[in-house]
């Protein structure tokens, strides 16, 4: 088996670039992982809108963000409760919704995460379902849903008014006696529905709405008439191509595959017919966007070759690190970003067709056979490989193999040292000769000549037999070797000097020839040295000993230079020294690097550092100050074993390798052209409860009380293949003024003030392309209700309010006391000034008459003295009305009873007054307490002036919630129609009237007058 | 009725379908406007000012031309019952199928262009909640948005109106003899928003309550002498600024916010109506004094008739067209209701003066 394995990856990986990109590496997530997969049979994969992939596994529905997959579950669900048990199929159902179908409880449903709501839709079937039915979910191009059922034979569509399946289709015009099967594929492009049937194919034409079979064929479509398309059809498929694919199951299942016409049979199911010798069913396809075809079911799982036509059957019986292991792979996916999802009954897997820019390269299938020392390009395009104990390894520009041109013609005094040019550590090609210096065990150097195709060996003493550990050429030519026991040698062409002893022990594993000429030494427990090459002298030293600018540690493996300042040199940490100042910077895991435990350095082109470390292949931007590690989703296989050589070649290829490794990768390879996918929010996690974040984003706004405001919010791009690339900022708007770059996908808050805030959250790929939308999430935390702005309007409201009692109050007031004033006034002037006036005359009158005619002067002073005792009265009456004294009725009914007694006695008038209890209690304001008394003064007056009555009576009660008065009299009456109604009566009309009261008057001729007031009271 | 009544019911009959139409010129994400309504946006200007205006200070418009009609039918209810009927029938019944007609064929007429049939897409006025070209919906599904669902939505109100006036009798006869169990009854279904159908609770009380004052003669010329005026102006505003900031802060998920935003409301009405009623003397003998008040009055029907739903078009015409202008829905909140009220006012005259005969079909009479 491991030999399998091997060959496997030799043909996966030996082979030109160009043909690598169609092998595939398969990753798993499975129950052991730790990320929340519930089971490890998983049946069915769907991605949504959103990017987000939800997977039906045998323990219900869950989705997965690329980081954990969450379950959802009956809890918390409106409507019926979510399937637990296996979900088969999870289909688009327009929105943000989606159809789960869980036919082991023959049910199917619409979940819709939003609201997190499932309702199941009924199957309604015109007789009953046969036992052992199996049911397929399914969509045509217009996302029409149906619903097949094996055995049952009909095919149900389901109605949205009905919110059922129902037999309702056109597609059941099957011929007599026919019964469909599972699968229907929707050809959009001609507009038919073809339906495997267990007597052939049907096919419904849209254009014609005519169901065709071998029976009924006016369009003479060649496919219905094949014989190998009879008796029990299963699976149909048209792929891009426009062949069309038949699978029947008469006897053992049979592929057949035709042309776009149907007419002729090709034989290129590239052979899918024996390709496996287990027993296998092939159920379903997909094509993907690029064309990749993958068939699929039980005990197999194929995509098409397509450069070599072959179909590709992935699947591997044992554990490895890029295989695939099932017994029923049950849907392939393809993600939006290409990605290749397969739910088996062993996990779910993922894999992407490789980038044509990385070849992991697999050199021997002996373990340990070739270990790679050192590696370069010649320049005619040629990989040269050092090895030791299997000397120089030859590969072509295409990575083939070809006998080494070494080995040839070894002098006889170094026959017995072939054993040891066979441990070869060092490579370099001179440019200016184009020689190649292999340096070897005890200072031997083969020294190969392609001009010549000659190799000329040598051990010069400079070496002291010492291994060569590395070559270098600086800008003049002269080549510089790095020996195992700390020699630092120059050669020029003609002769070998040592320039630096370093000591024994002190293995000089790195010679970099930086841009000034400096020789930049990396050594084995010595640190680093700058030795300049034009004078020999030790330009700088850098040690882990020294107090200032130390080195993480004093073995350096691996020296780079970034620019005319910055050297990069690997001490199990990265180092960064600036040459013109000395000072050194440490990179540690601390910083984002992703091992304390560096391998190997390199440069490329662009000034990225790519680094492996035990935890394989990363890259460095010093400009972001950033790492990125890059793996097996990336196509990067083999960096964890290729640790001890680097090189990078003339097209700006990083090439690394290690023990029977190569790894070829170019730059570009992991560039971004497009910007990545606008960033989702995974998960909304409030104290230590996770709120739905689908329900969250369907709302404008998450309004959370005042002691909500503790919670953290994750986020990632979908993008399952480069979502741990991007970088991301995020700033919570209310309280950042800047954007933050995120350390981890998630941002937590603690204790945030009452408000509104947006968090916004957005990525970038490496070199900068930025998301095309910022993410937002509206949060307002709820004031408590006294810093709100509705509590303070209402109480603005209220103070309002009294603030304008208080002044109508002071209003009224002042009115009514301009009121009295005015009626004060009105009646001083009505009353007192014109009957003083009249006093005034008569007093003149009087006076001018008083010597002349005694009569007349005593009518005038009989006058002055009635008009006096009026306005007496009258005055009585006004200050009588105004004291306070006087607000009450008891007062008013004394009064009254005391001028009727008074008036009546004087004319010796019986008086009859009767005044009932309730009448005390009623209220009058002054003014209708004066109006009341007026009117009653008038009739009384009335009745003792002219009514000559011998009788009166006043009668004063309270009836119906009206205050009525009335005076009668015995006198002799009036006629009320030929009556004066003079300012008396009048008057008495208007009080009433002010009162809104009713006044009547009765009277006639001889029969006394009765007067009668009601007035209403409030 | 004397004259001043009548200029009064004249004057609010025009000011409350204007009102109608900066009602209905609500551009807020949410335009679904009841009482209840929270706010799903962020509190400013623009949005405090929409909100306060549309679901607040102007909502006594409906109330009130309740109560003028219930306060007019009883007026004239010594006509004969079948007589009144079939008057109103002309006047309420025949402009309702016409207004939906032109409203249905409007739609459809922009549903032709795709410019304009993206904007009447994302208007989405449809009442039956499916936006669709009605080349779509098909013959059955625009039956129903001629009958009930109209699309000119504002026409809820004649037609329910013409019920009341079907019903009137039974309502004379409870307004008279048992008001004080019909009227809080009313007010009852009033209150908790009753409305099912045609059968709700707004247009029964006030319509009722028309009809009640009316009856009992109550002067409507003079406020009660017990009425303050000032305080039911203040009542009125502060009732309707509460009721604006709750519906940005209080949980729109909650009951008692339903509640509380319920009963702010249905408060804020009785007060603006009294109070807008009562105060507005001087400007109805000013406006009524005018020529081109008294000309622009007679249009109220039409006005009210034409500008569902073309100014849910025009407006989201606007929004989406004008959105890089500062304040834009602010600026198109007051202005584009204006503009097309003086638009439809100005089609109603041309049409009354080329086809008087048309114009009085559309109309009810109205407006001669």
């Amino acid at each position: 088996m491991r030999k399998l394995f091997l060959i496997f990856f030799i043909l996966c990986f030996a082979l030109p670039a160009s043909s690598q990109r169609y092998k595939y590496a398969f990753h798993r997530l499975s129950t052991e992982d730790g990320l929340g997969l519930l089971s490890n049979v998983v049946y069915s994969i769907y991605q949504d809108q959103k990017g987000f992939l939800w997977i039906g596994t045998g323990n219900g529905v869950q989705r997965f963000d690329g980081g954990k997959f969450v379950r959802f579950d009956n809890a918390g669900t409106k409507g019926h409760g979510l399937p637990s048990v296996a979900v088969t199929q999870i289909l688009p159902a327009g929105d943000s919704s989606m159809w789960l179908a869980a036919p082991s409880v023959r049910q199917f449903g619409i979940f819709n995460p939003s609201t997190f709501s499932y309702e199941v839709i009924p199957v309604q079937t015109s007789t009953a379902l046969p036992a052992r039915s199996e049911y397929k979910l399914w969509q045509d191009g217009y996302g029409n849903t149906f619903l097949s059922i094996n055995h049952y034979g009909k095919i149900l569509q389901y109605n949205k008014e009905q919110k059922a399946f129902t037999e309702q289709t056109i597609l059941n015009q099957l011929p007599p006696g026919w019964k469909g099967s599972l699968n229907v594929f929707h050809d959009v492009k001609e507009k038919r529905y073809w339906i495997t049937c267990d007597s052939g194919l049907c096919v419904y034409d849209e254009r014609s709405r005519q169901m065709w079979s071998k029976k009924n064929n006016p369009a003479h479509l060649a496919l219905l008439n094949q014989t190998e398309v009879q008796g029990m059809i299963t699976e149909f498929f048209i792929d891009q191509q426009r062949r069309h694919w038949v699978f029947s199951w008469n006897g053992p299942q049979v592929f057949y595959c035709f042309d776009s016409t149907g007419k002729q049979s090709l034989k290129d199911t590239a052979g899918l017919n024996g390709v496996n010798t287990s027993y296998a069913e092939l159920h379903r396809f997909l094509q993907t966007k690029n064309g990749s075809l993958w068939i699929y079911g039980l005990a197999n799982l194929y995509s098409l070759d397509k450069e070599n036509n072959r179909f590709v059957l992935h699947r591997n019986q044992f554990l490895d690190n890029y295989g695939i292991r099932y017994e029923h792979v049950y849907q392939v996916l393809e993600d939006r970003d290409g990605m290749i999802w397969i739910a088996t009954d062993q996990g779910l897997y993922y894999t992407s067709p490789y980038n044509k820019g990385i070849i992991n390269m697999y050199l021997s299938d002996i373990p340990g056979e070739l270990n790679v020392t050192d590696v370069i390009q010649l320049q005619n395009g040629d990989y040269w490989l050092s090895t030791w104990s299997k000397g120089v390894i030859t590969l072509d520009r295409n990575l083939r193999k070809y006998p080494s041109p070494l080995y040839k013609n070894i002098p006889a005094s170094l026959q017995s040292s072939k054993g040891d040019l066979a441990l070869t550590w060092a490579l370099c090609q001179q440019k200016k000769t184009g020689k190649v210096f292999i340096g070897c065990q005890k200072g031997l150097l083969m020294i190969y000549d392609p001009a010549t195709n000659s190799t000329q060996y040598l051990q010069p003493p400079e070496f002291q037999q010492k291994t060569i550990r590395y070559i270098a050429e600086d800008s003049e030519s002269n080549l510089w070797f790095g020996t195992q026991g700390g020699q630092l040698v120059k050669y020029d062409g003609v002769n070998f000097t040592s320039v630096l002893d370093l000591g024994a022990g002190a293995i000089i594993y790195k010679i970099l020839i930086d841009s000034k000429g400096w020789a930049w030494l990396g050594t084995q427990d010595k640190g680093v040295y700058a030795v300049n090459t034009k004078t020999g002298k030790v330009e700088q030293y850098y040690t882990a000993d020294g107090s200032d600018h130390q080195l993480f540690s004093n073995t350096c493996y691996d020296i780079e230079q970034l620019n005319d300042s910055i050297i990069y040199v690997s001490t199990e940490a990265l180092n960064i020294i600036n040459k013109k100042t000395g000072d050194v910077e440490i990179v540690t895991d601390k910083e984002g690097l992703p091992s304390n435990s560096i391998h190997r350095l390199r440069l490329d082109k662009d000034g990225f550092l790519w680094i492996i470390t035990d935890r394989g292949l990363c890259r460095y931007d010093r400009a972001k100050k950033r790492f990125t590690s890059y793996g097996k989703k990336d196509g990067i296989l083999l960096a964890d074993i290729a640790m001890t050589a680097d090189y990078i070649c003339h097209d700006d290829y990083v090439m690394f390798a290690g023990v029977n490794s190569l790894l070829f990768f170019h730059p570009n390879a992991f560039k971004r052209t497009i910007p990545p996918p606008d960033v989702t929010l995974t998960d909304f996690q409030l104290g230590n409860r996770y709120i739905l974040i689908d329900s969250l984003q369907a709302l404008q706004e998450v309004r959370l009380k005042q002691n909500q405001n503790n919670f953290t919010i994750s986020f990632a791009s979908l993008d399952f293949r480069n979502r741990d690339k991007y970088v991301y900022y995020y700033r919570m708007q209310g309280l950042d003024k800047n954007w933050i770059r995120a350390e981890y996908m998630s941002s937590t808050y603690a204790s945030l003030a009452p408000g509104h805030y947006i968090f916004q959250v957005r990525a970038e790929t490496l070199d900068g392309l930025g998301s095309e939308k910022i993410t937002e999430l509206s949060i307002y935390i709820m004031p408590p209700f006294w810093r709100t702005w509705w509590f303070s309007s209402t109480l603005l409201l209220i103070f309002a309010m009294i603030a304008y009692s208080m002044h109508r109050l002071r209003l009224h007031r002042y009115f009514a006391v301009e009121a009295i004033r005015n009626r004060v006034a009105r009646d001083l002037h009505d009353d007192m000034g014109s009957t003083l006036s009249t006093i005034n005359i008569l007093s003149s009158m009087a006076k001018a008459k008083l010597n002349t005619d005694a009569i007349k002067t005593g009518e005038y002073i009989n006058k002055i003295s009635d008009n006096s005792q009026r306005m007496m009265e009258a005055m009585d009456d006004i200050v009588w009305a105004i004291k306070p004294s006087n607000d009450n009725m008891h007062k008013v009914v004394a009064r009254m009873r005391e001028f009727a007694t008074n008036v009546f006695e004087a004319k010796e008038i019986e008086l009859d007054f009767r005044a009932a209890d309730e009448v005390n209690d009623v209220k009058f304001d002054m003014e209708a307490r004066r109006d009341f008394f007026l009117v009653f003064k008038e009739a009384v007056n009335n009745a003792a002036k002219y009514s000559k009555c011998t009788k009166a009576q006043v009668i004063l009660l309270v009836e119906k919630k009206q205050l009525m008065l009335r005076v009668s009299d015995n006198g002799c009456g009036f006629d009320i129609k030929t009556a004066d109604n003079g300012n008396g009566l009048g008057n008495m009309y208007k009080r009433a009237d002010a009162l809104h009261g009713k006044l009547r008057i009765q009277s006639e001729v001889g029969k006394g007058t009765v007067i009668q007031l009601s007035v209403p009271l409030i | 009725m004397n004259r001043t009544l009548s200029h009064k019911f004249r004057f609010f009959t025009f000011l409350c379908i204007t009102l109608l139409v900066y009602v209905h010129g609500y551009n807020l994400n949410n335009a679904y406007l009841a009482p209840f309504t929270t706010m799903d946006e962020r509190l400013t200007f623009t949005t405090f000012f929409e909100y306060l205006f549309a679901n607040g200070l102007l909502r006594f418009r409906i109330p009130l031309l309740f109560l003028i009609s219930g306060y007019i039918y009883s007026l004239y209810d010594t006509r004969p019952y079948k007589a009144q009927i079939k008057r109103r029938f002309k006047s309420l019944i025949i402009p309702y199928f016409i207004w939906s007609s032109f409203a249905l064929l409007l739609t459809f007429f922009l549903q032709q262009i795709p410019f304009t049939a993206n904007i009447v897409y994302t208007a989405a006025v449809d009442q039956l909640g499916d936006n669709r070209p009605y080349t779509e919906i098909g013959w059955h599904g625009i039956l129903p948005r001629l009958l009930w669902g109209n699309i000119a939505y504002q026409m809820w109100f004649i037609l329910v109106l013409f019920v009341y006036n079907l019903i009137y009798p039974l309502i004379r006869w409870m307004v008279l003899r048992i008001p004080y169990i019909w009227l809080p009854f009313a007010g009852f279904l009033w209150y908790i928003h009753f409305n099912i159908g045609l059968a709700e609770g707004q247009g029964l009380l006030f319509f009722s309550l028309g009809v009640w004052i009316e009856k009992r003669n109550i002067s409507v010329e003079k406020p009660p002498a017990w009425l303050s005026i000032g305080h039911a102006w203040i009542f009125f505003v502060g009732v309707c600024i509460v009721k604006t900031f709750m519906a940005f802060e209080l949980d729109p998920g909650e009951m008692s916010t339903y509640f509380i935003l319920l009963t702010l409301y249905q408060l804020s009405i009785p007060a603006g109506i009294v109070a807008i009623w009562f105060s507005s003397d001087k400007v109805v003998q000013w406006l009524s004094a005018k020529k081109w008040f008294q000309r622009a009055a007679g249009y109220s029907f039409f006005l009210y008739g034409m500008h569902i739903p073309l100014l849910a078009y025009v407006m989201q015409a606007a929004v989406m067209y004008l959105d890089k202008i500062p304040e834009y829905r602010l600026l198109t909140y007051l202005f584009v209701p204006a503009l097309l009220a003086l638009f439809c006012i100005a089609v109603g005259m041309l049409l009354k003066k080329t086809m008087p005969k048309v114009y009085a079909v559309v109309t009810g009479g109205r407006g001669f």
